[in-house]
């Protein structure tokens, strides 16, 4: 079909603004309808995934004005793969949310629709400034998710937040009118050709352009200099909100894969795979740090919040090795860490919840209502976050391992491994804590409403799923780095007019 | 609509955004208003000076006029939705601030946050539009209708894509400011008066 | 003029710069709005600086402008008074949510240390 690449972006943007055309109308409804169009939303990502696995690369000119002129969405299958994990995701995250969350302040539904508009955009996007606006969709959408229902903490951690990326918005744009200015395009096919054949006096410009690109993205994956916002941000949004923040970082990665495979890629040139050193080292201490913050973190939140700072390091050491091999196990990680940060911290809250005055510090305290269901959830994650056998975590973990080379091998072994035994560990501590140093719990507790539990077990439920399907996705994720590492061919299909996608 | 049109749409989407943050994170707001500047001079009793309220109410046609006219001539020449929609709040706000929220609340009967949203329905909708004929999202269709005593009219999807930007300008710019000024008033956005506030 | 542009550009973002890195939000906002203002400007000149040039193809005319950055300025600007107007609003609800208003309330870390 000619407008299926467009249907996610259009499809939460409707539905988002239908509901916020009322603001005071019955939540039933509101409910009814958010969750049908994600689910909707992930039949048309599966829809998008078959369509990308053929191997072609397709692209949709909006307002028929043709490349490089005008505005194009671009499906590939990185893109296709994004799109489908971040419905799924978000699927999960909306559930939970319909148990009561989303009561606590006006416009939910609406906000998180337009929210899943912008990160779906920012998936899609063939054009670095149409990149920048959906960015700014998904900021601001997630700047009012992260208020919703108020409260002191939210407020100054929003404040750090939103101040960060206004500045991290004002880089953005000087390192696009850089890359502009020197290389007269901004679709991201036709700029990766032209940084090839650039004049050589002006590449430390466009050098400098990139690595200001680089602070950007590097700020939105919260890598290592620039992460002080994310432990806070996220251990004090409202749990389902938390969740679908899980892959708003891995949109920064996302956003760094595209950029240096396609414009800085191995056709550029002199400046081909420039920044993949420098961020090597960056993301093994982000790694190391992660480890660090885990075992220091006292609130099962803040606990989650660094382990998906360790999954940022660990993702963008696969991205700096820059082979199939690596970047094929950090698509497969990326899933498998998306989806389970996001359920930890609904799991997280829902253990606050049945806690009482306790909530999710890591004391001992009343113990949970249903022990048996919560504890083995937790168990679940909490083996899989860390990357023990069986579940997808080690699979990830262990195919990136095998992807590096004997001189890289020392640090990453090590670091990697070191900061899985800390996530072990306090994961280890907290839960022995939780579920065993328990008091007698309260028998009139607040138990887990289904809709609750079906988010909770859409998203842990993931992890088995991933890694009994490991054959298949890891088929894909290879398919998708090969196809990501050939740069000609997306300059091929998206500037050859002979050979041109479905517009 | 020109060939960032896209962009536009997504521009439009993040003012609606904020706009609606905006009203969320007012809620339950309290700020206290001073009664006296900072060398304890109180403020001026008389809140709403005739000669202002008299200027805003002969202003008001005149601005909305302005604004249809810079709203037609932007499809070719400077000017457009965005401008036009500025230069309609600027005028409504006024009303606000020369009469008070109570005098105003009366008279601007309607809510904003629809109109906001409307705005980005329309321009959506718009793009949408072209798929009927075949052509992708956002493409831009245009003629020339001769109208009786007016002349030759070109009228363009661009116009209502405009159209969409306009209303969405004015309902967003004017949910974000009224919220605000209500804010020491009783009419301040909180939970329980939820339905009477725009 | 390319000197005179350049010098107020780079004078906007430094004031921007310093700004923003203060201890009260206000300052920090404003600091970022000037920001804001400077990066519009830069970007406005990335298609290089001409002057009465034309936008739009027109007939008798040589001398053109790159309408492009005209068109990404335009969105610029207004999604930077967007993000303006929500961060003053969250700057306003953060002195009326901790009574101060600085950046980094410490007492309200320690009010939560003691509470853990």
């Amino acid at each position: 079909m000619q407008h299926l690449i467009i249907l996610p972006i259009l499809l939460p943007l409707f539905t988002g603004l239908a509901m916020l055309i009322k603001r005071d109308a019955t939540m039933q409804p509101r409910r009814t309808i958010g969750l049908v169009s994600t689910a909707l939303l992930v039949v048309i990502s599966i829809a998008l995934v078959v369509e990308s696995s053929h191997g072609q690369i397709s692209y949709y000119a909006l307002g028929d004005w043709q490349p490089p002129f005008g505005i194009i969405l671009m499906l590939d299958r990185l893109s296709a793969l994004m799109v489908c994990l971040t419905s799924v995701l978000a699927l999960g995250s909306l559930a939970y949310a319909c148990a009561g969350d989303d009561k606590k302040g006006s416009n939910f539904h609406g906000l998180f629709q337009l929210q899943l508009m912008g990160i779906n955009g920012a998936f899609l996007t063939g054009d670095m400034f149409n990149l920048f606006v959906f960015f700014e969709i998904l900021l601001i959408a997630s700047y009012s998710l992260l208020m919703h229902g108020g409260g002191k903490d939210r407020t100054q951690a929003g404040f750090h937040y939103v101040a960060l990326n206004l500045a991290g918005s004002a880089m953005f744009l000087i390192a696009l009118g850089v890359l502009y200015g020197t290389t007269g395009t901004l679709n991201m096919a036709d700029m990766g050709q032209r940084v090839a054949e650039l004049d050589p006096e002006r590449q430390g410009l466009l050098k400098a352009g990139a690595f200001l690109l680089l602070v950007v993205f590097g700020l939105k994956s919260a890598i290592l200099p620039l992460y002080f916002w994310l432990p806070r941000a996220y251990a004090s949004a409202p749990a389902p909100v938390a969740a679908l923040f899980a892959i708003m970082t891995k949109v920064g990665i996302y956003a760094i894969l595209r950029v240096y495979t396609l414009i800085f890629g191995d056709s550029a040139g002199d400046l081909a795979n420039f920044v993949q050193p420098w961020l090597w080292w960056f993301a093994l201490a982000t790694v190391a740090l992660g480890g660090i913050g885990v075992l220091s973190a006292r609130d099962l939140r803040t606990q989650v919040a660094y382990l998906i700072l360790i999954s940022v390091g660990t993702l963008l050491v696969g991205v700096s090795m820059d082979r199939v091999a690596s970047l094929s196990a950090l698509l497969y990680y990326m899933l498998h860490t998306t989806l389970v940060s996001g359920g930890l911290f609904l799991l997280a809250d829902a253990i606050a919840d049945q806690r009482g005055k306790a909530g999710a510090r890591i004391v001992p305290g009343r113990g949970v209502t249903q022990p048996a269901l919560l504890g083995l959830a937790y168990f679940v994650g909490a083996i899989t976050v860390v990357g023990l056998p069986p579940l997808s975590g080690a699979i990830g973990k262990a195919l990136l391992l095998n992807a590096a080379q004997p001189s890289e091998q020392p640090w990453l072994w090590s670091l990697l491994l070191l900061s899985s035994l800390a996530g072990l560990v306090a994961m280890g501590r907290s839960g022995s804590t939780i579920f065993w140093k328990a008091g007698k719990p309260d028998p009139e507790g607040p138990r887990l409403k289904p809709s609750m539990l079906a988010g909770l077990i859409l998203l842990l439920g993931a992890s088995p799923l991933l890694a009994i399907f490991a054959g298949p996705i890891t088929e894909f994720t290879q398919a998708s780095a090969t196809q990501l590492l050939d740069p000609g061919a997306y300059t091929q299909a998206i500037l050859a007019p002979t050979s041109g996608g479905d517009s | 609509m020109d060939f960032r049109g896209f962009d536009t749409l997504g521009e439009i989407t993040v003012l609606c955004i904020a706009a609606i943050g905006i009203y969320k994170l007012l809620n339950r707001l309290r700020l206290f208003m001073p009664s006296s500047d900072s060398e304890g001079r109180p403020w001026s009793k008389d809140l709403h000076p005739m000669l202002l309220a008299t200027v805003s109410q002969t202003l008001l046609p005149l601005a909305l006029l302005v604004s249809v006219f810079i709203f037609l001539r932007g499809h070719n020449e400077p000017g457009g939705g965005f401008i036009a929609g500025l230069v309609t709040a600027v005028a409504l706000i006024l009303l606000y601030i020369a009469r008070g929220v109570d005098w105003a609340q009366q008279r601007l009967t309607f809510q904003y946050q629809p109109i906001a949203v409307t705005g980005v329905v329309i321009a959506a909708l718009t793009g949408l539009g072209s798929w009927l004929f075949g052509h992708n999202f956002l493409t831009s269709a245009f003629g020339h209708f001769a109208i009786p005593y007016i002349g030759e009219v070109e009228l363009a999807t661009a116009m209502l894509f405009d159209l969409g930007v306009y209303l969405t300008v004015v309902g967003a710019t004017l949910m974000i400011l009224a919220n605000l000024g209500k804010l020491t008033t009783r009419h301040r956005p909180s939970k329980e008066n939820d339905k009477e506030t725009v | 003029m390319e000197a005179l542009f350049a010098t107020v550009t780079g004078f906007l973002a430094a004031s921007g710069l310093y700004l923003a890195l203060r201890g009260r939000t206000f300052p920090v906002v404003v600091g970022l709005t000037l920001l804001s203002y400077a990066v519009n400007l830069f970007l406005f000149s990335t298609g290089g600086l001409t002057t009465d040039g034309a936008a739009v193809i027109q007939d008798g005319k040589t001398h053109y402008a790159d309408p492009l950055p005209q068109a990404l300025v335009l969105t610029a600007i207004v999604i930077g008074f967007a993000m303006t107007a929500f961060s003053v609003i969250l700057a306003m609800r953060v002195r009326g949510d901790q009574g101060s208003d600085q950046v980094n309330d410490q007492r309200g870390d320690e009010a939560r240390e003691e509470k853990s």
